[in-house]
């Protein structure tokens, strides 16, 4: 079998998403290669046309093929459109791709699995841009017209399908799995109690769905309440509708607040960033799946999350969890989390547990699985 | 026959006695005229006294009171005369009145009406010397006293005057329907001034015609002027001031230019060059008005049939309706692909069609047809005042060359991702050259005005917009319209749009397979039309692939009939579009007398108003909820049904057509920004 990977997401500065795509062609080569099957990994993919080629996640061996890593933009999207309108072959011809950046272009004659990472665009519509929903609901248009197999990162997201196409799944008879994220890095089990000034820690680009002002509101009570407070940093890219948060965490630094933007972070300093905080806010008011909140798990790290869409089932017990509307909730929390002794080394233990629920390797088993099934079908 | 009077008698007998003495004493037997008396159910003596009249009297009667414009009207229906006179049965002419009422009329032919001079019999004090207008809006009479009046000019301008006694060009009255019905007994006669003067018609006063006025003696006057005020006010109002400015302007240089023919040459070189540059003004403007302005255009970018969507029958629409307009004439130069003659058949036989062959142009003018026409030679024949641009850019735009031009929406701004980058690139360079070179541009909304404003920081003066109407095809509902076998048996939703990506058809067909999720056998089918295309193939797949095969219907391009089919028996209009420049269709809906679902975005909200039942476009839960709402409850559906008709009158192409006619006409004479 020749599997076909979009790994179109990962040439751009990377969030959820595009580690999700790399994460998960690292995964499925690991795993289906002892079965001598081979692949293609796609830098541009359907309208996701790179800008600058010769980026993106990069993998070696006989049996990857990687025809459009160096290809510019404008024959990559003169290419893709005769994909589309049939006049051309799928460069590698696969049999099955797994479409993980939201993009649904035609790759008939082979299978299409379709990744849905989550519904926010009709979910919480302000919560993405008009410019987003346009893409996203094509493609997913797109997606059902083919009659791809889809895979959900979480069960909140396939709920979240269900609501809006009540029934469907079933009557319709679209195989589908739930192929959900987990850490990237090993485990990294350290029991012992931070340092007294090791940072909160957000992690997540800056714009209105991850809630950043219920976090900032929470840090402001709980910084004139604890006896020594910690400073927050603050983990990633610049997203939309983000000046209001920069111009919060401006003016609260100026007034003495220790509340740090660290910016867009690369693989490694995240992962020391995990390592060296105290513990992580992650009050989203929607998530997907939630991959910071295992990424956590996985480097001991406690974590507060917000007790939205698929955060509750992915923490699974082990963090706690706080209304997004809440900030003296969250404030009461983190305050309890310095106070209480016990409590941070009874959640890195859970979330160590828990994250050892989720690997790669079951993902890609499972996708594997359904590539198999649809290619004998 | 020169005058016909009319005369609306509902009793007072005294008065109408005195008033037919007076015009057979006071009319000189030079004159040709009847006189029509029209016996408004009157319910003293008059009808007798009426009868026993003979000669040239006319009577007609009517069995009850229905007011002064109907009567009027009645009257001047049988009229021969070449003017009317309007005449109140409580008015006595004096001598001399009408001749010289009569000589104004003659001496001016761009008068329309001309009142006179009103004394009150009582006091002999000056009632009425024409029309003013107070801030609000609200007409008084002007008070001048005689002397003044007896020794100026003998005739002037005036906003308006009263029909109280006036002449009014018979063709015309006739032809626009004669005095306004809606009014009872007020204000029709001020009313009927500002549509003359909105047909190019000058309304004058006789300064030396004076009659005399019992002042409304008439019975039952004042009941009903809250109504007309009201009504009035809502059409005339705010733009009574710029009228009364615009007249008195007009009347100021008009007695300059008397001044100027009527001095002797003066010796002193200052004062001579300013008399000869007010003749020459007056020359130019005559000249102007008596020769219509060229303007050109462009239609290249026009498709045929339906690819450009909606801006097509909106282009149309306004040419058509400009072509009817009877002031402010305009000689239109059209030019398009050679693809486009069949359907350009509508325009008046005086524009001019120029089509584009491969190497040379093809000129229809008239029944005549010249072929191998250069553009060298096309200018050098018709050469342009004004360049008109729907798509935008020009290439016959140049240095100096007046140009308006049309931008529909800013959607490559405002939703970029809908569109092919090319696409995006190509709007862009567009928009910008067009802003650039166009002296005004033509938005469709408000909401079109602030975008363009937003992103382009374009200057609001600059800037005008004009609502878009409904071609009258779709106004009327004939209830004998067989049902074509295509369309669903029962009433359905109905979504009229191409399959571009801001249409949001995924978020209807989500929607909709919630709603028919929820509602089962109960639920509407959905009638999908627009140009086939790719994106409509992967649609239809999507629909299938959902299980809404049996449901949803691809009716592609519909050809007029069949379209006006789907129209008249859909069951409502559902419009969940994320970007629009207008929105044509939801003033089809409320003509077609259909309820309206509608997307709560972009301009759709100052189209509709209170007349649609608003959704979040973003939102499939939100539409589910309205479709279902909508398609059970019909005493809301009868509600909303209401609330459109009464949208209609916002969207009065005339008006519209006028608008765009005035911007066109100003850039031809030069008068741009």
């Amino acid at each position: 079998m020749k599997i076909g990977l979009d790994v179109a997401q990962t040439s751009a500065q990377r969030a959820g998403c595009a580690w999700y795509a790399d994460a998960m062609a690292r995964a499925m080569v690991d795993a289906a290669r002892p079965a001598g099957d081979s692949f293609v990994l796609y830098h541009q993919f359907g309208d996701w046309i790179n800008g600058e080629p010769g980026h993106g996640t990069y993998l070696t061996g006989r049996d990857i093929e990687m025809p459009l890593q160096a290809i510019l933009p404008v024959p990559a999207r003169a290419l893709w459109r005769e994909i589309e309108n049939g006049t051309a072959a799928l460069p590698g011809d696969p049999d099955v791709v797994i479409a993980s950046s939201f993009h649904a272009p035609r790759v008939t004659p082979a299978k299409l699995i379709y990744v849905i990472h989550d519904l926010v665009f009709w979910t919480h519509p302000h919560f993405a841009t008009d410019a987003t929903r346009v893409v996203c609901q094509r493609e997913l248009g797109q997606a059902i017209a083919q009659g791809s197999a889809l895979a959900f990162v979480s069960e909140a997201t396939k709920a979240d399908f269900e609501s809006f196409l009540p029934g469907w799944l079933e009557s319709s008879g679209t195989p589908h799995v739930i192929a959900s994220g987990a850490s990237r890095w090993p485990k990294y089990a350290e029991t012992k109690p931070r340092e007294p000034d090791a940072p909160w820690l957000m992690v997540g680009s800056i714009e209105p769905r991850k809630n950043h002002a219920c976090a900032l509101d929470a840090y402001e009570i709980y910084h004139a309440e604890s006896p020594a407070p910690r400073p927050l940093h603050i983990v990633g890219g610049r997203g939309w509708h983000s000046d209001e948060i920069h111009g919060r965490i401006a003016s609260m630094s100026a007034a003495g607040l220790p509340v740090l933007y660290r910016g867009y972070v690369d693989e490694r300093a995240l992962r020391t960033a995990y390592q060296n905080a105290f513990a992580l806010l992650q009050p989203s008011w929607h998530e997907g799946f939630g991959l910071p909140v295992l990424e956590a798990f996985s480097q001991s790290l406690p974590v507060i999350a917000s007790d939205c869409a698929s955060l509750p089932e992915v923490s699974g017990g082990a963090a706690v969890l706080c209304p997004p509307n809440s900030p003296a909730a969250w404030a009461e929390n983190m305050l309890r989390l310095e106070r209480d002794i016990e409590l941070p080394q009874r959640l890195v233990c859970d979330g160590l547990r828990r994250a050892s629920d989720y690997s790669w390797e079951k993902t890609a088993k499972t996708v594997l699985e359904l590539a198999r099934k649809l290619c004998v079908t | 026959m020169q005058v016909s009077f009319v005369i609306p008698v509902f009793n007072q007998l005294a008065h109408t006695k005195a008033c037919r003495d007076a015009l057979k004493t006071h009319v000189p037997n030079s004159i040709l005229y009847e006189v029509i008396w029209v016996n408004d159910g009157s319910e003293d003596d008059c009808r007798e006294y009426l009868d026993s009249l003979t000669g040239n009297h006319r009577v007609i009667h009517q069995s009850h009171n229905q007011g002064f414009a109907v009567a009027t009207n009645t009257g001047a229906a049988v009229a021969r005369g070449r003017w009317l006179c309007l005449l109140n049965n409580d008015v006595e002419i004096t001598a001399g009145a009408l001749a010289e009422i009569l000589r104004v009329a003659e001496n001016h032919r761009d008068a329309g009406i001309v009142g006179c001079v009103q004394v009150s019999s009582s006091d002999n004090s000056v009632d009425h010397a024409g029309i003013a207008f107070i801030d609000s809006g609200y007409p008084i009479h002007q008070r001048i006293d005689l002397e003044t009046l007896q020794s100026g000019p003998t005739d002037r301008l005036v906003p308006a005057v009263t029909a109280a006694c006036c002449l009014v060009d018979q063709k015309w009255f006739n032809n626009v329907g004669g005095l306004d019905q809606r009014y009872r007994n007020g204000f029709e006669d001020v009313d009927l001034c500002l549509r003359a003067r909105e047909a190019g018609w000058k309304i004058y006063l006789a300064n030396h015609c004076v009659v005399k006025h019992a002042v409304s003696a008439s019975q039952g006057r004042g009941r009903h002027e809250y109504r007309n005020a009201q009504k009035f006010l809502d059409r005339w109002g705010p733009r009574t001031a710029a009228i009364e400015q615009a007249n008195d302007r007009e009347e100021a240089r008009r007695q300059q230019v008397i001044q100027a023919r009527s001095a002797r040459k003066s010796a002193h070189a200052e004062v001579e060059s300013a008399r000869r540059r007010i003749l020459e003004t007056d020359e130019t403007l005559t000249r102007q008005r008596d020769t219509p302005p060229t303007i050109w255009v462009d239609l290249l970018r026009m498709e045929p049939q339906g690819a450009n969507g909606g801006i097509k029958p909106l282009v149309f629409g306004f040419l058509e309706e400009m072509g009817n307009l009877t002031w402010e004439p305009m000689q239109f130069l059209i030019l398009a692909q050679e693809g486009l003659a069949a359907e350009l058949s509508f325009l008046r036989s005086t524009d001019v069609i120029a089509l584009r062959s491969a190497s040379s142009w093809i000129i229809h003018e008239g029944s005549a047809e010249r072929r191998n026409i250069t553009a060298d030679q096309l200018q050098a024949a018709f050469p342009a005042d004004a360049l008109y641009c729907p798509f935008g850019t020009s290439a016959f735009a140049r240095e100096g060359l007046p140009t308006v031009a049309l931008l529909v929406d800013s959607l490559h701004r405002d939703l970029p991702s809908a569109l092919p980058v090319e696409e995006v690139n190509f709007r862009e360079d567009n928009f910008k050259r067009s802003i650039g070179a166009a002296n005004w541009i033509q938005t469709l909304a408000q909401h079109g005005r602030d975008r363009l404003q937003a992103h382009f920081d374009l200057h609001p003066t600059r800037c005008f917009y004009t609502y878009a109407s409904v071609q009258d095809r779709l106004s009327t509902k004939d209830d004998q319209t067989a049902r074509p076998s295509s369309l669903p048996d029962s009433k359905f939703f109905f979504y009229p749009a191409n399959f571009w990506p801001h249409k949001n058809h995924e978020v209807l067909l989500t929607a909709y397979h919630q709603y028919r999720h929820q509602m089962a056998e109960k639920a509407w089918p959905l009638l999908l039309t627009g140009h086939s295309d790719e994106r409509m193939k992967n649609l239809e797949r999507m629909s299938v692939a959902l299980g809404l095969a049996d449901h949803v219907t691809f009716a592609g391009h519909l050809p007029d009939d069949a379209f006006n089919a789907v129209w008249h028996f859909a069951g409502a209009l559902v419009f969940p579009s994320l970007h629009e420049g207008f929105g044509i269709p939801l003033v089809e809906a409320f003509q077609s007398r259909l309820p309206v679902l509608a997307a709560r975005t972009s301009v759709l909200p100052e189209v509709g108003c209170d007349a649609c039942a608003w959704f979040d476009p973003r939102d499939p839960h939100d539409l589910c909820a309205t479709m279902r709402i909508i398609s059970e409850n019909a005493k809301l559906r009868d509600d909303l049904v209401r609330k459109g008709e009464r949208q209609l009158p916002r969207f009065s192409r005339h008006y519209e057509a006028a608008k765009l006619n005035h911007f066109l006409h100003a850039a031809a004479r030069g008068l741009v920004p």
